[in-house]
């Protein structure tokens, strides 16, 4: 049999098996959109810490991780840096939201904040955005399956047929089994990237230059700049601590508040399970570590590879590791994985975002219960159909946008905080915060894009920040000046 | 399925406000102007450039402490829920 069809067939094994998962999940869910967005608020502690965990294994971090190592070295570590702390802040306002969640009948993030200030436009701006945000993200995983599926089989598979076969499974099981099909199909997708991120990881260094620590030796010996915080900028000079630095704090304070992963607070089972997954969260970004390796490892023995983001499977497939297809079809399965569950999880919440936050403010009252659970698998097929369309325009930017939508999800963690700490604050105050924060972040990236401003006056620092900065001033400037919320309705949210 | 216990808001533990200190100080220590001064390339520490070894150990640390206060709040439930119990 030829290794190209072995690879294809092993792949092919993978997708047989989480399709059967993901159907086999759904089926205990009660038939209700509390059922098919929060899991019945029943998910134990395994199938979150997996959620949470498979939410780093992204194809960014599985493609774009060993990517980074191979071109820009030490800058990788931001990655790492961040997942340190930005599941923390969950340990301290997760058990609160969850425990509103259940009360109030909560399933997304925005109708938390629409009941906190008492406000429909917060959670329509939040839907909209949250939906703009989840699309390019969701393209790129999408385009990351489909590639894989191309660089393994030789090209025999296309691209468009790859991301196809990867994401209609997804789309089946989605829709099928909603929130416990994604939790239990990341539980086994999770487990093994974990295995083929240490083997590989561990192996290739040992293979390509004797260990990890010849594998560093020879690095510091040719290129040092590489191994020196805080690495390399994308043009190969080296980056600026200012642009470090931020992207480590823009990364952190959005993590914790990224819609669909915030909305998985309601789905767990009690307080102890939604600790113990930020507890246990780090043991998981660890496995970051291998990955970066296995970038370092093509510094020198794989010199010029384009783009960057192609390392990994450059690497896995070379004639020179010699490794056999069944292992190279299982590394695809892997890079599959790391796709399938991070899209999964942003087809669920678009879905669920679009009919409950905006759909819903717009006509509230509007749909019965199974209205809205119709309305939101109708919305995951629109959804999946419209980012599939997007991946197939060839050289569209999306990485750009993605960083973009970062700048203002980074905004929901201001209003986060003062939804638990701070009377003062009102729903003018809230709204205009936000608002603010965002055009800032927005319109400075467009005019740092358009050159009308320069990166030095800026000191590399990430338009979010200062958007962040500007929406923590206008909102206590406003609430200062604007009418208060009830005490009684406040009370229910800061209880100090 | 039992109600979740409403979980003490972070201002009235000390504890809970020293933990959260800790994480503001861990991630001053992981950028600038404080990261610099660690990420070189030199010592090497189990065969990392210590750049990486030091993100690294700032990751297990994270670790350790939200796993060493998640313990004491156990214990410290535990020890109210037997309080409560004996005064009943």
């Amino acid at each position: 049999m030829p290794a190209w069809l072995i690879v294809f067939l092993v792949t092919i094994g993978y997708l047989l098996a989480s399709l059967a998962i993901g159907l086999a999940s759904g089926r205990h869910a009660s038939d209700s959109t509390e059922g098919y967005v929060a899991g019945d608020r029943s998910l134990n502690f395994l199938v979150l810490y997996f959620i949470m965990g498979a939410s780093v294994f992204s194809a960014f971090a599985f493609l774009g991780g060993p990517g980074w190592a191979y071109s820009r070295g030490a800058a990788a570590f931001y990655i790492l840096a961040y997942a340190s702390v930005g599941l923390v802040p969950w340990y301290f306002f997760g058990p609160r939201v969850a425990a509103l969640g259940r009360r109030f009948g909560y399933v997304t993030q925005a109708e938390l904040f629409a009941h906190r200030f008492d406000s429909r436009a917060i959670p329509a701006i939040l839907a909209v955005l949250s939906i703009f945000a989840f699309v390019p993200y969701l393209v790129i995983q999408m385009k990351g399956a489909g590639y894989v599926f191309n660089v393994v089989t030789e090209g025999r598979v296309p691209q468009w047929a790859g991301s196809a076969i990867a994401y209609g499974v997804v789309l089946v099981y989605v829709f099928r089994s909603g929130v416990l099909g994604v939790g239990w199909t990341n539980t086994f997708q999770g487990m093994f990237m974990m295995v083929l991120a240490w083997g590989l990881g561990l192996y290739l260094p040992a293979k390509l230059h004797g260990g990890v620590g010849p594998m560093f030796d020879a690095i510091a010996a040719g290129l040092p700049d590489m191994l020196r915080g805080p690495g390399l900028g994308a043009d190969g000079q080296p980056w600026s601590w200012g642009a470090y630095s931020s992207s480590v704090a823009i990364s952190a304070f959005g993590f914790s508040v990224w819609p669909h992963y915030f909305m998985k607070i309601y789905t767990a089972r009690d307080v102890d399970t939604l600790k113990r997954t930020v507890v246990y969260y780090p043991t998981f970004a660890l496995f970051l570590v291998p990955i970066l390796f296995i970038g370092f490892s093509g510094v020198l023995a794989f010199p010029g590879v384009e783009p960057a983001d192609a390392i990994l499977p450059t690497i896995v497939t070379s004639a020179l590791i010699g490794l056999p297809p069944v292992i190279v079809g299982l590394f695809c399965a892997g890079a599959l994985a790391a796709s399938m569950s991070t899209g999964d999880a942003l087809l669920h919440a678009a879905g669920s975002v679009a009919v409950r936050d905006f759909w819903g403010n717009l006509r509230p009252g509007a749909l019965d219960d199974a209205a809205q659970r119709r309305w939101i698998r109708l919305m995951v097929i629109l959804v999946g159909a419209a980012s599939y369309g997007l991946a197939l325009i060839p050289g569209l930017s999306l990485v750009e946008l993605l960083l973009l939508s970062y700048g203002f999800i980074a905004q929901l963690f201001p209003l986060t905080v003062v939804t638990f700490l701070w009377r003062g604050v009102t729903r003018a105050g809230a709204l205009w915060g936000l608002v603010t924060g965002g055009a800032i972040a927005f319109f400075l990236d467009l005019a740092l894009r358009l050159d009308l401003v320069s990166a030095a006056a800026t000191a590399g620092v990430h338009p979010g920040i200062y958007g962040m900065v500007g929406n923590v001033i206008v909102m206590i400037a406003v609430s200062r000046h604007t009418a208060r919320l009830a005490p009684a309705h406040v009370v229910e949210f800061v209880n100090r | 399925m039992d109600e979740p216990r409403r979980a003490p808001p972070p201002g009235r533990n000390p504890v809970a406000v020293a933990v959260a200190a800790f994480y503001v100080l861990l991630f001053a220590a992981l950028v600038w102007p404080v990261y610099p001064w660690f990420a070189t390339i030199e010592p090497r520490v189990l065969a990392m450039p210590f750049s990486l070894f030091y993100v690294v150990v700032g990751l297990l640390f994270s670790f350790f402490v939200l796993f060493g206060y998640y313990l004491w709040e156990r214990k410290r439930e535990t020890a109210d829920g037997d309080a409560n119990g004996a005064s009943r």
